[in-house]
């Protein structure tokens, strides 16, 4: 293209432009997203209007996006404003712009936020952050109750985890309620877990069919390890009732506590038993029931306790029937679960 | 910039079209980024290699072409405030999942959702053995390694679930949830034949279904909040008695399965605010949990006692009781207490239904008493000090009158106090974390001599005399804007005890840190990568001390460790306008070592336990280009790969493992090193 061409090309741009903006400025639009800031009209919730002349979907974070939540649905009366969580925040409206800009009355900055640093809130600006139980609270003056009764007490409340630490609320996506996407949300301060989900014998979290949140209430619970049941056997009896019992012969630690042998996170063992057969067993057994069988691999396919104590399923070769048993036979070992 | 959207689309819209145009663009363009968006992806790949490991989870063993089929369909009606929900995961896998729901928000909904999760055994198994999947199995009566037929063994759980709930005003709130789970498959299973003491393999069939029903009422206000419900939870199987017969030896065993059982569950929830700063808490549940289906082996003869019940009737109540409290009395300290006692009451008749040795039906019983007490005190410059004690007391029953039925030493209490102390930095933009050490100290009432003398001697490791010692680091730095870096390290340290009793674990130790780093190269490109390490070890020691208690026949500690490194490296990108790029690796290696200092009777061909080493790589690459505003072509490229050197399933000479020794042959058959590669192409429309 020689210049004479550019030249013209770039007039004509220029002169659609002008006489585009005239028109429209001459419109109702221009009025409704005023230029100077004073914006009339509400764009996604109620009352926005003020906040939204300056605040949209271009920014780090796409606030515009609430409204394709549950809070953006403006025909259920109890959908919060901007201010209803931010506060009237009238010095940050009146102050300057960008990183001079006063921090709203409260906002959901969060040094504990599971988020990545990436896809949170204005990274680059250092307004001193609302304390995480204040932030809390704005959330449960509406969500208080229900699953989140227990929140006071959790242990996440108490190390200044807040709501928006692992919930993005302005987000079309929540990533920490979707229960394929919440893990990695979880592992940015669960190390011990992510290690251990990602050892060869583990529950399929990794693969999606498993979240957190099928186990643990982040919210608080008045179970152990804030489980969403009230024990560790009875989160488990959720998807494994068969091992509920009770039985003919119970097994002590089975009626006890499913982790005594298990962990629920993942190990280098099948069945994410903690320790390998024999030694698992003699934790407990080790004296009496088979003293002198110690671990080894058989040459050879053998009847031998101690040759069968580790290869294939171990001492579970014999004992079949190790989470109970309801066999009343009288076997030369009734009660050791083999039948 | 700050200069609302509007203006920029009111303005391309004009200069596009007029300005009678531009306010139902801008419209559309506001809907856009304030409605609900719906997404369907229609796609196809290929598995290729071996995926044993990698498919125990989506069932995808070897070399498939699969359909990509998802989609999510949200509509919602801006007047009423309503919301229909479509959703679908995985339709072309055997994980497939649906979820479709009804809500006018605010005031009622309903949905419906099904969802399938297979597990496959990762294992090939052949086998000659007859009547797997059904009740009766027969062994045959001659080895015949690798001339049956391949299993895959599997189960499969099919969960439909159903949910209501309405608003009953603007306070209290129905809630109902039903699903109902069948589970149907065969799991890998064996026995010891009763005559021979040959090692079999079966397969355990495990139909069953498992039907929970959890209904609540809700009420809140701003001060004051109350859920009470029920839930129950109800085990049916289709399995009772699985009779095996091996032909060799003419014998048939018959092994039990878990019969019905249900638990039945009352629960109120409540909440009361005192103040802006108070809060109380309570929980009160009770569970009648019962097991009295008529025993499989009743009416069989020779393995029942006629005059034995033909049901334990057992009946296991559970009672939970949970008060706390938090305040925060001054500006700087917070407080938080809470007491709890959880009781299961084993009420099953002891009752002999084994005559010969004789073995009762022995119930177990715990009450267990748990107080807890933490304060917080801020200090200034974001720092807090967080110290807090746990005790928990525990009371454990068993039948005192069955002493000489007991093989495992036991304990009627078990008293724990646990005290920690924190120091943490929070609130900063750069630089925050924490230093926490935590001692706990377990010990318990005399131990209760098991039937035989040699068996007390033992310290059983739930309920042991143990100190732990742990100390945990957190470091969260961001040294830029673009960069930040996670620091963790934790150690704890176990000793078990009383000494006097050297057998079983004698103590334990484990280590992890952790590295994690996120980089921001631009606003488009972003990299996050992380690496652990973590170690376990535990030693126990076996004495044993021979018939007459005089001597020690042999002495064998073992000191068990299993390391663990993980990597982990993600990068997306924005390549250009319509194209999107990303990586992401993961990389495991795990070892496991069992060290004995003394291998008494291994002899011949018999080895020692090798350290067993297992790595895990995976390799996903994906890019998405926009074809056209809202549609998106998606290829993945994904790379798996996993060796072991695993000797579960070999013998000594590294062969293949087979059950039995005169009979049956069943041969495992672990693939050592699997890798697989995956393509896939999808095309994702939004609307």
């Amino acid at each position: 293209m020689d210049n004479r061409n550019v030249v013209l090309t770039r007039f004509f741009r220029l002169a659609i432009l002008l006489v585009s903006f005239t028109v429209w400025v001459n419109t109702g639009w221009a009025q409704t997203a005023d230029l100077d800031g004073k914006s009339s009209r509400d764009v996604v919730m109620r009352g926005d209007a003020s906040c939204t002349k300056c605040h949209d979907e271009d920014q780090a974070y796409p606030v515009l996006q609430i409204g394709k939540t549950k809070h953006g649905v403006t025909a259920d009366s109890r959908t919060p404003t901007c201010t209803s969580c931010h506060g009237e925040s009238a010095e940050h409206i009146k102050s300057g712009r960008d990183k001079d800009r006063a921090s709203p009355d409260i906002n959901f900055r969060n040094a504990q936020s599971a988020v990545p640093r990436h896809e949170r809130v204005n990274s680059e600006i250092k307004w001193p952050q609302t304390p995480a139980a204040e932030q809390s609270a704005v959330c449960l003056s509406c969500h208080q109750g229900g699953h989140r009764m227990f929140w006071d007490s959790s242990s996440h409340a108490n190390r200044d985890v807040a709501c928006s630490s692992c919930h993005q609320v302005h987000a079309a996506h929540d990533r920490v309620s979707d229960k394929k996407a919440q893990t990695e949300l979880c592992f940015n301060c669960h190390k011990e877990q992510r290690a251990q989900l990602h050892r060869p014998s583990h529950h399929p979290v990794l693969e999606g069919e498993m979240g957190c949140s099928d186990c643990h209430n982040p919210h608080g619970s008045a179970g152990t390890k804030q489980l969403v049941k009230d024990s560790v056997n009875e989160t488990c009896f959720q998807c494994h009732a068969e091992k509920r019992g009770p039985f003919v012969h119970n097994h002590q630690p089975v009626t006890e506590d499913c982790t005594i042998c298990h962990n629920p996170h993942g190990t280098t063992i099948a069945k994410m038993l903690k320790s390998r057969s024999p030694y698992l067993c003699q934790q407990c057994h080790s004296n009496t029931r088979h003293p002198t069988d110690s671990a080894r691999i058989p040459g050879a396919p053998t009847t031998s306790r101690s040759g069968l104590s580790s290869v294939g399923r171990g001492c579970l070769n014999c004992h079949t029937n190790i989470h109970g048993s309801n066999s009343s036979e009288d076997t030369t070992a009734p009660g050791r679960f083999v039948r | 910039m700050h200069r609302a959207t509007l203006v920029k689309l009111a303005t391309a819209a004009s200069l596009a079209l007029g300005n009678a145009l531009a306010s139902d663009q801008v419209d559309d363009a506001l809907a856009e980024l304030t409605q609900p968006e719906s997404k369907v992806s229609v796609g196809m790949g290929y598995w290729s290699g071996d995926r044993e490991k990698f498919g125990m989870f989506d069932g995808i063993r070897d070399s498939e072409t699969v359909w990509l089929l998802d989609a999510d369909i949200k509509r919602r009606n801006e007047e009423e405030g309503s919301w229909f929900t479509f959703k679908v995961e995985d339709l072309g896998l055997d994980k497939r999942k649906f979820d479709i729901g009804y809500e006018r928000q605010g005031d009622w909904g309903v949905g419906l959702d099904y969802g399938e999760m297979v597990r496959v055994d990762p294992y090939t198994i052949n086998t000659s053995i007859t009547g797997v999947g059904t009740e009766t199995q027969t062994v045959p009566s001659t080895i015949a390694p690798a001339t049956g037929a391949n299993l895959k063994l599997g189960t499969r759980r099919e969960k439909i679930g159903l949910n209501f709930f309405k608003y009953l005003g603007s306070n209290l709130s129905f809630h109902v949830d039903i699903k109902n789970e069948k589970k149907t498959g065969d799991r890998h299973w064996g026995y010891r034949t009763s005559s021979g003491g040959q090692v079999n393999f079966l397969a355990e069939p495990i139909d069953s279904t498992t039907r929970q029903l959890d209904t609540k009422l809700n009420y809140a206000d701003r001060q004051f909040q109350l859920t009470g419900g029920y839930y129950g939870s109800l085990y049916g199987t289709d399995n009772s008695l699985l009779t095996a017969t091996n032909i060799d030896t003419g014998t048939t065993d018959y092994l039990s399965s878990p019969l019905d059982n249900q638990a039945h569950q009352l629960y109120l929830n409540g909440g009361y605010s005192f103040t802006p700063t108070t809060r109380g808490t309570f929980r009160l549940s009770y569970t009648h949990a019962t097991m009295d289906e008529r025993l499989p082996t009743d009416g069989i003869l020779g393995l029942a006692n006629p005059a034995a019940p033909n049901s334990i009737n057992g009946e296991v109540n559970t009672s939970l009781v949970f008060l706390g409290l938090t305040t925060r009395p001054i500006k700087n300290l917070s407080l938080v207490t809470n007491l709890r006692y959880h009781e299961v009451d084993d009420q099953t008749p002891i009752s002999l239904i084994v005559p010969g040795e004789p073995v009762h039906v022995k119930p177990n019983g715990y009450k267990t008493v748990t107080a807890k007490l933490e304060g917080t005190y801020r200090l200034p410059d974001g720092y807090s000090l967080i110290a807090g004690i746990d005790q928990r007391n525990q009371d454990r029953t068993r039948p005192l009158n069955l002493d000489d039925e007991q093989i495992v030493p036991a304990r009627t209490d078990i008293d724990e106090t646990t005290y920690r102390i924190q120091l943490r930095k929070s609130l900063s933009e750069n630089l925050n974390g924490s230093l926490a050490f935590m001692r706990s100290e377990r010990d318990g009432s005399n131990y209760e001599a098991a039937d035989n003398p040699e068996e007390n001697v033992l310290n059983p490791i739930n309920i042991a005399d143990r100190d732990r010692n742990k100390v945990r680091l957190s470091l969260d730095w961001v040294p830029t804007y673009d960069l930040g870096l996670q620091f963790n390290y934790e150690y704890s340290r176990d000793e078990y005890g009383p000494g006097s009793n050297p057998n079983g674990l004698t103590d334990g130790r484990a280590m992890l840190l952790s590295v994690d780093a996120d980089y921001a190269f631009n606003k488009d490109w972003n990299l996050v990568a992380w690496a652990s390490w973590d170690e376990t070890e535990a030693s126990e020691r076996v004495t044993d001390f021979g018939a007459s208690f005089a001597i020690i026949e042999f002495e064998r500690e073992s000191d068990l460790k299993d390391t663990g490194t993980s990597l982990g490296l993600g990068l997306k990108g924005r390549a250009s306008l319509k194209l999107k790029l990303g990586a992401n690796l993961e990389w495991t290696r795990t070892k496991s070592q069992y060290d004995d200092n003394d291998d008494p009777g291994i002899s011949g061909s018999d080895i020692p336990l090798p350290n067993v080493k297992s790595t895990v790589a995976k390799l996903a690459l994906f890019a998405e280009y926009e074809l056209e505003k809202k549609t998106e072509l998606r290829f993945d490229l994904v790379h798996q790969n996993w060796r072991s050197n695993d000797w579960s399933w070999e013998f000594s000479d590294r062969t293949d493992f087979s059950y039995g020794t005169s009979s049956d042959g069943t041969l495992v058959i672990a693939d050592p090193n699997q890798s697989s590669t995956f393509v896939g192409v999808s095309y994702i429309h939004r609307f």
